[in-house]
């Protein structure tokens, strides 16, 4: 059973063929939320690190990036961070200290067993903001950079389609091997 | 089939009193019907054009579809801010890539009526 990948055009205009060849089929979208440091400062482009440039430092991409200030990570445990700390290093861009949690996105559509599947990561969206804070290294009641991650909307993520549609969500996908043609 | 002048004939000839009534009634309808079919016929498109994303955003306002939501996302191992698009019960979503790539080349996909995919194709310079 072949799984073919498309990206978002070829995978909307193959749906758009189906749907005008009248062919019956499901849409199934899985969307998982992953923090596993797949992305970091360092590895953003320009325009996206441009979000975080209050809290960080970065000669270019793929420079090591530094804390332009103490900062605490909201999104992960409250983390602290000190100045000049070393956020993502250069020389190790796989293992960023500082990353970004994602939503994992993806569609697949199952037609005379194939399935063709268009998968995307959408970042969370960072938001920095001012909070008083205590803690043994801030002290009682400091003002500290919080950085915190809020979730992209659904509706930003979902592949438009008509309503005759169906769209079903699922959690995981299970390939099944099919052996009845061996006997 | 009848057009409209011939059906208000036949009903001012049956009854002038309730004729306007009978007529509206199906006229209404009618409309209702054009109406719901006009929902539901709802196409899919998706293009990619090599034009800049401010032409493909003068476009969609052009026809009054408003700006929603962003978000980034990765694809193909490429960054891409997807932007969203909707006016009533259309959607537009729109992705280009971020940063120095060239050439850029949104992709554009239509969840509208026909003559929404065609408006958005024209006015990007799309083939049809």
């Amino acid at each position: 059973m072949p799984l073919y990948e498309c990206n978002e055009h070829q995978f909307v205009e193959n749906i758009r063929r189906l749907l005008e060849s009248g062919e019956r089929f499901v849409v199934n979208r899985r969307i998982t939320m992953h923090d596993d440091a797949r992305y970091g400062p360092a590895t953003l482009p320009d325009e996206e690190f441009k979000r975080y440039e209050t809290l960080c430092t970065r000669k270019s991409v793929n420079s090591t990036v530094y804390a332009r200030v103490p900062f605490v990570d909201a999104g992960h445990n409250n983390r602290m961070h000190d100045v000049e700390e070393n956020l993502h290093a250069a020389t190790s861009l796989m293992y960023p200290r500082m990353s970004m949690p994602y939503y994992r996105v993806e569609y697949s559509v199952n037609v005379w067993g194939s399935t063709y599947v268009f998968a995307f990561d959408a970042l969370y969206d960072p938001e920095i903001v001012i909070e008083k804070r205590s803690g043994r290294r801030l002290g009682k009641g400091a003002l500290v950079h919080v950085l915190r991650y809020n979730a992209p909307q659904d509706r930003v993520l979902a592949i438009n389609l008509p309503k005759g549609v169906v769209v079903l969500d699922v959690k995981h996908m299970v390939r099944v091997v099919d052996h009845s043609s061996n006997f | 089939m009848h057009n409209h002048a011939q059906i208000m004939q036949s009903c001012k000839h049956k009854n002038p009193a309730h004729a306007s009534t009978r007529c509206d009634r199906f006229l209404y309808l009618k409309c209702d019907c054009s109406t719901v079919k006009k929902e539901g016929e709802q196409k899919l498109k998706s293009i990619s054009v090599l034009v800049p994303l401010e032409r493909v955003e003068a476009s969609l306002a052009e026809i009054g579809f408003l700006l929603q939501d962003s978000a980034t996302i990765v694809a193909d191992n490429k960054f891409w801010k997807r932007f969203l698009y909707a006016r009533g019960g259309e959607t537009i979503s729109v992705s280009e890539e971020i940063g120095d790539a060239w050439p850029k080349d949104p992709i554009i996909t239509i969840c509208g009526s026909k003559s929404t995919i065609t408006h958005v194709v024209k006015g990007v310079g799309g083939g049809s």
